[in-house]
């Protein structure tokens, strides 16, 4: 009898303290922000993603005096964070690590249950990254060119990426097309597991970010061959492009960027961007992005949102060429 | 030699520093109490203070952090010994022989049993850590996905092998768990299997929700049937040490699991968490009587849990030599390097020296402050064991509710670990063992990786797995460990297993 009077009393205190939270929590403010923003990063914690946001979250914490707090929702290659925060309201208080996946899936996954362009509206494009094509140092190939004909010998290679419908493996299926090296795809689930394989000469050649594959080529344990974007990024000025090296028709920028849920109201997506934008000119911030071999990119909404079409157009294009999908 | 001397007397500066001791006894004391909590695991504590650890430099960062990693190892046995709720999934196999120890009224013997054989491991783990750390990672990097499947194939035969009851439930139990882990991610075409349509599952299901829910949770739910009476375990607090019995026959197990551990850990691959199991299962093997194995063995006790800890210090190695991390902890270690501006990869031993043999010195450091933490605690400990039941069952019941949302802040999770909860009962039931389930699920979705991305790579070609010497080699051990189960003569030893002893 008594534990259950206790239960009782137990019950009613609990139904009184998350009725006085909830009253608490829709006296919302007309002023932005009034309460944590919360920025969704779709991963889990760890990654080069996480960590450039929770270095924009730090200082923003400072010019917006609300604390910015990351929270990391990983799952389905980024999916379920991506659909949590399409589907949250749009009020400013939720935000999402987008990565330049958002141009790709939807051609690729026919089962998508949102909608990158429609159910989001971009803010600020974080930072920029290129896609590296790596040999293995036993292999004996010194360039893209021998990287083809050593192929062709062989019998075919196998080249390692992060996973299947990723950018990387997008642009391992174009390689091949467009130089006739014969290549075979073998998937891993994420960068770290196929770093491992890689490393440890289980497989001769790696499409993979420059995030997992930086320390090794410092070490010059691996040979670089390519790097996906249109110009040399900063963090590997002495390797030559896909264009430079002779392939024509692979430029692929992997990027990091903050997005809202569609129908935020613009005066907030302005504040952020411009306050974001303030962020990643600080010297020390960029200092510790360029570390991590990430290039800062900053700009205004217009610019990014332009990114963000320009991508799906050119995927989607691109995927029809060769045919690809999660089939 | 000397080099080693002179980098562990740079790394004892270091990590004796008064700060860095405050560092590794937080870290130390969070993971013990993070581990004691079901559910709320490493992952999840690192992951909530990497923003804390912004603010210090990078050594005492990393140092509160692999403090409470490996705290987090100790803590978890302690509620899989006491109300059989591995804290831990890797603690799942200690809940066998340990909860068994604790209803004979041996709770303390087994706390401390664990304990000492974990400061053993650890220390083992550190020293191979400390002077093999390149070798060990170049032996690492010689497995390719041909031998880790071989290394599965091996692990679940054992299971099977090494099954109680019939044969036939054995393999009724593993392929169930088999079949479980094939919900999630197809890796080679990038498709959800047998997600229903539900996001949540494409992923898969996390061992942890598992094992709470199969043996927390069914325990819960099968004690209110039976109306079990604790309170009678509770008195017999008066022997807290083991007896020299009991230090007899643990001793030898702690040093093969500290053995098999420390081998298993630095595969990044995910050896780590066959450590417990393989453990666990050679014990059986080469003991003599193993029928006793399920009712309370000390050895079932001291070896997964040195293989535990010694697994969890050798998994360092891939991640300090090689910058690679082997699981989801090391993954944040790899992030807190990074907030510091520190790539992990081959040169940090060389260009942060103070870094690495600081870090390596506050292990032996801090596993010795966890000996002194949980050994006094072991007392406290008991006592919970006094605590009327119906009392204890609901706050065992929230923290394991609290612990699984925890993992990923998904009431989703929660249904799922209810429904393997209903499962274990359901197995419970009908006289099933659930850890040959979970040996199956954990082995069997890495080996159907393995196996296609091995065959991948051989464009097709089988007879890699055999051409392959390490590979071979397991496959062989494999093939004798069925054989031996094709021989009549041991067909009587295989009444030990994973044994729950319910009447």
């Amino acid at each position: 009898m008594r534990t259950i009077r206790l239960a009782a009393t137990a019950a009613v205190a609990a139904l009184a303290l998350a009725a006085l939270a909830v009253a608490a929590g829709a006296a919302s403010a007309q002023t932005w922000p009034s309460k944590p923003v919360k920025i969704v990063v779709p991963y889990a914690p760890g990654g080069s993603g996480d960590f450039s946001v929770r270095i924009v979250a730090d200082h923003l914490r400072q010019a917006l005096g609300q604390p910015v707090i990351v929270e990391n929702k990983a799952g389905a290659g980024g999916n379920i964070g991506n659909e949590a925060v399409a589907r949250s309201a749009p009020d400013g208080y939720t935000l999402l690590m987008a990565t330049d996946g958002f141009g790709l899936i939807p051609h690729i996954d026919a089962k998508l249950t949102f909608d990158p362009i429609k159910d989001f509206a971009p803010i600020i494009q974080l930072t920029r990254q290129a896609v590296l094509l790596a040999v293995h140092p036993g292999t004996g190939v010194g360039s893209v060119a021998e990287l083809v004909a050593a192929s062709k010998r062989g019998g075919g290679m196998g080249y390692a990426t992060s996973g299947a419908g990723t950018q990387q493996h997008l642009i391992g299926e174009l390689f091949a097309k467009q130089t006739g090296a014969s290549l075979t795809h073998i998937p891993y689930k994420g960068g770290g597991q196929a770093v491992i394989d890689f490393i440890g000469g289980q497989v001769p050649v790696a499409v993979l970010g420059t995030t997992p594959l930086m320390p090794h080529y410092r070490a010059a344990k691996i040979k670089v061959l390519a790097q996906s974007t249109p110009q040399r990024s900063p963090a590997l000025p002495d390797v030559p492009t896909f264009a430079e090296a002779g392939v024509k028709g692979i430029s692929v920028e992997q990027w990091l960027g903050i997005v809202a849920p569609a129908g935020t109201p613009a005066p907030i997506l302005e504040r952020l961007n411009a306050e974001i934008g303030k962020v990643l000119a600080m010297p020390s911030v960029r200092e510790r992005y360029l570390k991590a071999a990430l290039e800062p990119i900053g700009g205004s909404i217009a610019q990014f949102t332009a990114r963000i079409r320009e991508d799906y157009e050119r995927y989607g294009k691109v995927v029809k060429d060769i045919d690809m999908k999660l089939q | 030699m000397t080099e080693l001397f002179a980098n562990l007397a740079l790394g004892f500066g270091e990590a004796l520093s008064p700060a860095n001791l405050a560092y590794a006894f937080t870290g130390c004391l969070l993971g013990t109490l993070i581990g004691v909590l079901p559910g709320i695991g490493p992952v999840a504590t690192i992951a909530m203070l990497l923003p804390i650890t912004y603010s210090l430099q990078p050594t005492p960062a990393l140092i509160m952090l692999a403090g409470i990693y490996y705290g987090a190892q100790y803590g978890g046995s302690t509620t899989a010994i006491l109300v059989k709720l591995p804290g831990e999934a890797s603690s799942a196999v200690t809940c066998l022989d340990g909860y068994q120890m604790a209803r004979n009224g041996r709770a303390g013997a087994a706390l401390t049993i664990a304990a000492l054989g974990s400061l053993f491991a650890g220390c083992v783990g550190t020293l191979l850590l400390a002077a093999f750390a390149a070798p060990m990672a170049a032996l690492a990097l010689k497995f390719g996905p041909a031998e880790y499947f071989s290394l599965m194939v091996l692990g679940l035969v054992g299971a099977v092998v090494l099954a109680n009851g019939t044969i036939l439930k054995a393999v009724a139990m593993v392929v169930l768990g088999l079949l479980l882990g094939l919900v999630g991610t197809d890796v080679n075409s990038g498709l959800p299997r047998f997600s229903f349509g539900m996001p949540e599952l494409t992923d898969g299901i996390s061992t942890a929700i598992v094992a709470m829910g199969l043996f927390g949770f069914a325990e819960i739910l099968v004690n209110l049937e039976h109306r079990v009476e604790r309170t009678t375990l509770g008195r017999r607090i008066a022997s807290l040490m083991p007896s020299r019995e009991e230090v007899r026959r643990a001793v030898p197990a702690a040093l093969r699991g500290t053995m098999i551990g420390s081998l298993l850990g630095i595969l990044p691959g995910g050896g780590a968490m066959l450590a417990s199991f393989a453990a666990y299962g050679v014990e059986k093997k080469v003991s003599r009587r193993p029928e006793r194995f399920g009712t309370g063995a000390p050895e079932g006790v001291a070896a997964p849990e040195s293989a535990n800890n010694a697994a969890a210090q050798t998994s360092f190695i891939p991640l300090l030599t090689l910058g690679i991390p082997p699981n989801a902890v090391m993954a944040l270690m790899v992030g807190a390097m990074m907030i510091h501006s520190i790539q992990p990869g081959p040169q940090v031993m060389v260009s942060n020296p103070t870094l690495f043999w600081g870090l390596i010195a506050s292990m032996w450091i801090g596993n010795l402050m966890l000996v002194i933490l949980n050994l006094p605690l072991i007392a406290i400990w008991i006592r919970l064991l006094a605590v009327p039941y119906r009392l204890l069952y609901p706050a065992i019941l929230l923290f394991i509710c609290i612990g699984v949302y925890s993992l990923n802040n998904s009431t989703f999770d929660v249904y799922t670990m209810a429904f393997f909860g209903a499962l274990g009962y359901v197995l419970v039931k009908l006289d099933c063992e659930p850890a040959p389930m979970i040996l199956g699920y954990v082995l069997g979705p890495p080996m159907e990786e393995y196996l296609r991305r091995a065959m991948l790579l051989s464009h097709g070609d089988a007879t890699v797995f055999l051409t392959r010497p390490i590979s071979a080699a397991m496959l062989l051990a494999a093939a004798a460990l069925l054989l031996a189960l094709a021989l009549p003569a041991l067909r009587s030893r295989r009444d030990v297993v994973f044994a729950e002893p319910r009447a």
